[in-house]
């Protein structure tokens, strides 16, 4: 996983306990070091596992560069998120829910909720922001569909990361339609800016780990994450299915630009085939 | 008319026999088997049919080759037993019509339409009481919008059915047979396929485990595989079970139906008293029907991703070769 961006030390410190508690085995951390309590977080965990990485800014360092500090610890995902992110498998473990995804894709799109801010105690922010935004029964304009997927990507040698084209102009080929990883986002939104998100729902899921987390480190035990039932699974679809609409637009622009390709190709094939025919006729005998 | 059933199967003595009862009483005259390697007693409850003179089995050996396996017995099935349908199932498939016998519905097939695809409605597994999977498992998954996981073993799909043709091909899964004498006829599914992948812990890992090393070694098999690796597998398959709770749920919330079309068609068999009129079999039915679609467009949109990354790795377009550096 890298991480970017700016977020309280409690937030940092959560995320990171829990992401390693997760699945995931490595984290770089940008970190502009304009938070000294954030700083004493990142330093405070192994190096084996949580990777510091000082930058004059957040945006001095590129998405592209930190994945790539990240796969050389030999990682097969990368999950690049943000310092106010939660990314939550519909599985057991991170590791458990991208090892079954077939090859042939290399990028997974994760689900965004935006989580409510309640008050202004950022100390308890997983204790006390438990309201979600949900796409069961949304009404999300078109153009606000893109905002609310998140891309992981299957490393591979050069690997680019560009936020804009997550399939790198269709080379790189996206798992669609089904989102098995949702990423709890914490930006401190309110309900009033939240708007094109969908309708909020109470989800404990975050807190109830985080508890668990913090009473299973006493014991020394690890954290395992329920699987969803097929009746949550039925339930998340039709979430799936409202965010299928931006796919549609994809797809749109796809069969587009195929056509222009194959018009193109059609255009040199024909003249290709005249010229061969004009050689073979001069050819004396 | 004859119809002959195709059949692949592997280690599912728990469920084969009724299968091939129930569809040589729904109408099939002929079954033909492939049995992979089978150690568990399938063998012998296939070679007692077999002695009736109701199926052929064929011994099929080293890794699965699902597509190729059914291909052959389709076209055995034109070449030397006359069929004039064919169904394409595996064991724990079983096939039945909405109205009618099988044998009406293919009757009502006008020529040259020669394909048609019945819907799989996908029975979850129910809590191990010592009952038999027919007796337990009848709660079936109706989404309201289709599970397009494709790690899931509930995705939407159809199971085709085809009049014969000896050049015919069959896909993995059975889910198209492709004729050059047969047009297909989509959208509409006069039968269902009721489906019973996971019955048991044992049979959930087992199939799992092998299929995971076979010839398309889909996700859900992986996750049964890992789950072993990891010795996880009790604690995975019970997330797969559907308790009281999650039955409560699913059945208030629309997600799951009751379905008790096949317990009591095997009871009919048995001469057991059966219909309570509690069948449910068209529950969900136009919404799972309008699921498959929504699913078979992803399945477009999935493959038209691969065309274009292909199309990519051929090389960018002229434009962008010949744009200055």
């Amino acid at each position: 996983m890298t991480m970017a961006g700016e977020a309280a030390s409690e937030l940092v410190a959560a995320s990171l306990a829990f992401h390693l508690n997760a699945g995931v085995d490595y984290i770089v951390v940008a970190d502009p070091g304009t938070n000294a309590d954030v700083t004493e977080v990142l330093e405070s965990f192994s190096t084996d596992v949580v990777r510091r990485l000082a930058v004059g800014a957040p945006d001095l360092v590129s998405a592209t560069e930190l994945a790539r500090r990240a796969t050389e610890s030999g990682a097969d995902w990368v999950i690049p998120s943000r310092a106010d992110e939660f990314w939550w498998p519909r599985g057991e473990s991170l590791t458990d829910v991208l090892a079954v995804v077939p090859p042939r894709y290399g990028v997974v799109q994760a689900l965004v909720r935006e989580f409510v801010a309640e008050g202004d105690d950022d100390a308890r922010f997983a204790e006390g922001m438990t309201i979600r935004t949900s796409l069961l029964d949304a009404d999300v304009p078109p153009g606000d569909f893109h905002r609310l997927l998140r891309p992981v990507y299957r490393t591979q040698p050069d690997l680019v990361l560009d936020d804009s084209d997550w399939t790198l102009g269709g080379r790189r080929v996206p798992l669609r339609a089904w989102y098995p990883i949702e990423v709890f986002r914490f930006s401190g939104a309110r309900p009033d800016q939240l708007a094109g998100h969908g309708t909020l729902v109470e989800d404990t899921r975050l807190r109830d780990a985080l508890l668990r987390i913090r009473e299973e480190q006493s014991s020394g035990g690890r954290l395992t994450l329920p699987v969803p039932t097929v009746v949550d699974d039925a339930s998340y679809a039709i979430e799936c299915a409202a965010v299928g609409e931006v796919d549609l637009v994809r797809l749109d622009e796809q069969i587009r630009a195929l056509e222009l390709r194959i018009a193109e190709l059609e255009s040199r094939f024909w003249p290709t085939v005249r010229r061969s025919l004009k050689r073979l006729a001069r050819r004396p005998g | 008319m004859k119809l002959v059933q195709t059949l692949v199967v592997r280690d599912e003595a728990d469920i084969v026999e009724d299968h091939i009862a129930y569809h040589l009483d729904a109408g099939v005259d002929f079954v033909i088997a492939s049995d992979h390697e089978s150690q568990d007693g399938t063998t012998e409850i296939l070679e007692r049919y077999a002695r009736d003179g109701v199926l052929h089995r064929i011994t099929v050996h080293g890794q699965m080759r699902d597509g190729p396996w059914r291909t052959e017995m389709a076209r055995l099935a034109a070449t030397t037993y006359g069929a004039d349908w064919i169904i394409n199932t595996d064991a724990d498939e079983f096939w039945m019509p909405h109205r009618g016998s099988l044998k009406a519905v293919f009757a009502a097939v006008p020529e040259p339409y020669g394909v048609v695809f019945a819907l799989s409605r996908h029975f979850v597994p129910r809590p191990d009481d010592g009952a038999s999977f027919a007796e337990r498992m009848t709660a079936r998954v109706s989404p309201p919008a289709a599970i397009n996981d494709p790690t899931s073993p509930y995705r939407p799909h159809l199971k085709a059915a085809h009049r014969a043709d000896p050049h015919v091909a069959i896909s993995f899964g059975a889910h198209v047979a492709r004729s050059g004498r047969w047009r297909p006829l989509h959208h509409w599914h006069p039968a269902d396929v009721l489906h019973f992948p996971f019955r048991s812990l044992e049979q959930w890992e087992n199939k799992g485990v092998r299929r995971a090393r076979g010839d398309k070694p889909l996700g859900q098999y992986v996750t049964a595989f890992r789950a072993r690796e990891g010795g996880r597998t009790a604690s995975r398959y019970q997330a797969l079970v559907v308790d009281g709770d999650a039955l409560d749920r699913g059945l208030a919330d629309g997600s799951l139906a009751a379905d008790y079309r096949l317990r009591d068609a095997l009871r009919r068999l048995r001469g057991e008293p059966s219909d309570d009129g509690r069948a449910g079999g068209d529950v969900g039915l136009v919404a799972e029907g309008a699921g498959v679609r929504d699913a078979e467009l992803v399945r477009l949109e999935r493959r038209l991703d691969d065309l274009c990354a292909r199309m990519r790795a051929i090389g960018p377009p002229a434009r962008a070769r010949a744009a200055p550096r």
